[in-house]
């Protein structure tokens, strides 16, 4: 726990904007899943390294699965609603489970910084099961009317080489 | 298992589906082709410093790449020369000097084996420590990308090339200053056949249509720019060439490059002004690749869509492989353009790629169709335009055809049969060179 706290509520309602959001991924409702970010939204999810503890290197250009905008979000969202897509069309079955959510305040008013883990179960085509876990940070803003919008998400899967079948999901 | 000879007939244009599911093929290849052709290891750019290590692969083996005191690259099987034991585990990063996990004898960065645990006592100081360093590996280097090869009867990496070079420059010397790799790696498994990851790039133009159509159609955002798949475009307009098994297949209209970028006009700005310099440093027609869309590699498995991905296939097992990608871009670039080629790259060909994720979703289904029996023995079809290549442009080597057709495939396809066929170099055939030392094409076709 760090030493500053959120109201429960905010706790409560920042859960089930989570559980919300996942839900609509999960439903391949895209466009309401779009319609929850923020028009500056930064998401992001690095690339893993498997290095030794001593280890100080880094690149001042690095390197991530996803480094997307709200326009870019865009063409991903367009896409992946689209029938005819080969790697989308049958649509995989997913199920995300969103769990270990802790909200922290920032210096901005109605701005939280929310930690959560999130574990996507996809079953695709005629039998591929697979599993990606990951640890996540965002930066969620109230949108002034009891609800928030994602503005910023890094994504930390656990995965160094994706073993995952392709990355055509949104976490 | 059949014939070699019927695995492969390129002259028709036919090739069998067993050589992308057989184990015993699997393991001959790892003997035939990875044990002895130039497999890419690193770029200049990726160890700049006195130290910089990473780790990688060639073939199936693993292989530990150093930046040396005298600044040139080092690469030695990654492997405790004691035990056989994994030596680095770790990717990357910096360090003077290697200790096994095992029994912790430890190696300098320039293989020697620098000190033993009980080397006085228990080895009574009779261990001849000079014969007992890490094994290295030739490593020989073309315009800042290092390649290492396990074969000491092998050519040299400007031969094993030949004149294939002459296309590579528009790629990683396209104007004073070349090429640097940015950021890290991205990594996935591919459930198929390492040479489905390989034909994907190395030829296959033609699949963009289907396979990635909507894609297209969604990130043009409605531009009307060529993307390298319309129909109409001949030979001079468009090309495919293929040179001891390495394929390039591209457009000459200096911009195709950027159809589907978020935003072209930066890049098509950038490229307007450095096409000065890169006619004068590549001459015409060659020029004109730079900007263009670009589709190829070299045999066996380093493969580029410039502007899209830069990547190697390492094979693991006859129905998985591993791609690794990096972003290339030209050093001069601006920095702003820098960073957006880095989320470009992972966004279209990269590991969350909207054109990558459909081509993973093909390849891996093609390896998935042969579980079976009944399929292997079919032949797949490669012979688009075949009959209708040529040796002799005046403006372009090696066997060349308009940029949609199979040309590279059969080129690819030959290399290997060659390479398998083979039970050393001196029976590998290299390509005759018609490219002169200025870039200059003799006019006399020499073909066998």
């Amino acid at each position: 726990m760090t030493d500053a706290t959120v109201a429960f509520e905010t706790w409560f309602a920042v859960q089930q904007f989570l559980f919300r959001e996942a839900r609509l991924l999960d439903e391949d409702r895209y466009d309401d899943w779009h319609a929850l970010i923020a028009q500056d939204i930064h998401y992001r999810m690095p690339v893993r390294r498997s290095r030794y503890k001593r280890e100080r290197r880094t690149h001042e250009i690095d390197t991530d699965h996803f480094n997307d905008d709200f326009g870019s979000l865009r063409l991903r969202v367009e896409r992946l609603k689209r029938p005819g897509v080969p790697s989308m069309d049958p649509p995989p079955r997913t199920c995300r489970i969103v769990s270990n959510v802790e909200v922290e305040p920032t210096a901005t008013p109605g701005e939280y910084r929310v930690h959560s883990t999130v574990q996507l179960t996809r079953n695709r085509l005629y039998d591929e099961d697979e599993i990606l876990t990951a640890r996540r940070v965002d930066l969620l803003r109230s949108d002034g009317d009891g609800g928030f919008r994602l503005a910023r998400r890094e994504i930390h899967t656990t995965q160094n080489v994706i073993r995952l079948r392709n990355l055509n999901c949104l976490l | 298992m059949d014939k070699l000879e019927d695995l492969v007939r390129a002259d028709e244009g036919l090739v069998r589906r067993e050589i992308f599911a057989d184990p015993a093929l699997y393991r001959q290849e790892l003997e035939r082709i990875f044990d002895r052709s130039w497999l890419f290891l690193a770029h200049d750019t990726q160890l700049p410093n006195v130290g910089d290590f990473l780790t990688t692969f060639m073939g199936e083996d693993p292989v530990l790449v150093i930046r040396q005191t005298d600044g040139s690259i080092a690469a030695f099987l990654n492997v405790c020369a004691h035990r056989g034991t994994v030596l680095c585990l770790a990717e990357e990063g910096n360090a003077r000097h290697f200790t096994c996990t095992y029994h912790g004898w430890t190696f300098g960065a320039d293989g020697q084996l620098v000190d033993v645990p009980r080397e006085a006592d228990a080895y009574y100081g009779e261990l001849d420590k000079a014969s007992w360093g890490l094994k290295a590996i030739r490593v020989e280097s073309y315009k800042g990308l290092y390649f290492g090869n396990f074969d000491p009867a092998a050519p040299s990496l400007a031969d094993f090339l030949g004149d294939f070079a002459w296309y590579l420059d528009a790629v990683f010397d396209p104007q004073p200053g070349g090429v640097e790799f940015l950021g890290g790696t991205m990594r996935m498994t591919l459930r198929c056949n390492w040479k489905i990851a390989a034909e994907n790039i190395i030829s296959d133009t033609y699949h963009v249509l289907a396979a990635h159509g909507l894609s297209v159609q969604i990130c043009s955002a409605g531009r009307d720019m060529q993307i390298g798949v319309e129909e109409g475009n001949d030979l001079g307009q468009t090309l495919s060439a293929t040179i001891n098994g390495h394929g390039w297949n591209a457009n000459l209209d200096g911009q195709g490059q950027y159809a589907i970028f978020y935003d072209p006009e930066p890049w098509l700005k950038f490229a307007n002004a450095s096409r000065p310099r890169y006619i004068e440093h590549l001459g015409e027609p060659r020029a004109w690749f730079v900007g263009s869309s670009i589709d190829g590699g070299l045999f066996p498995t380093f493969m580029f869509v410039p502007g899209f991905t830069f990547r190697i296939i390492h094979p693991k097992g006859p129905d998985e492989c591993e791609l690794w990608m990096w972003t290339v871009v030209e050093k001069n670039l601006p920095d702003e353009l820098k960073r957006e080629m880095v989320r470009f790259n992972a966004r279209m060909l990269g590991t969350s790629g909207m054109f990558e994720t459909d081509d993973c979703n093909n390849m891996e289904n093609m390896s998935k169709a042969l579980r079976g029996v009944a399929n292997r023995k079919f032949d797949s079809h490669y012979a688009m335009g075949l009959g209708h290549e040529r040796y002799d442009d005046p403006r372009f080597p090696g066997r060349v055809d308009q940029r949609i057709s199979d040309n590279c495939f059969r080129g690819f396809y030959l290399r290997w049969q060659e390479f398998m066929g083979a039970s050393s170099w001196s029976q590998i055939p290299l390509a005759p060179r018609r490219v002169t030392g200025d870039g200059a094409l003799m006019q006399e076709a020499r073909h066998d």
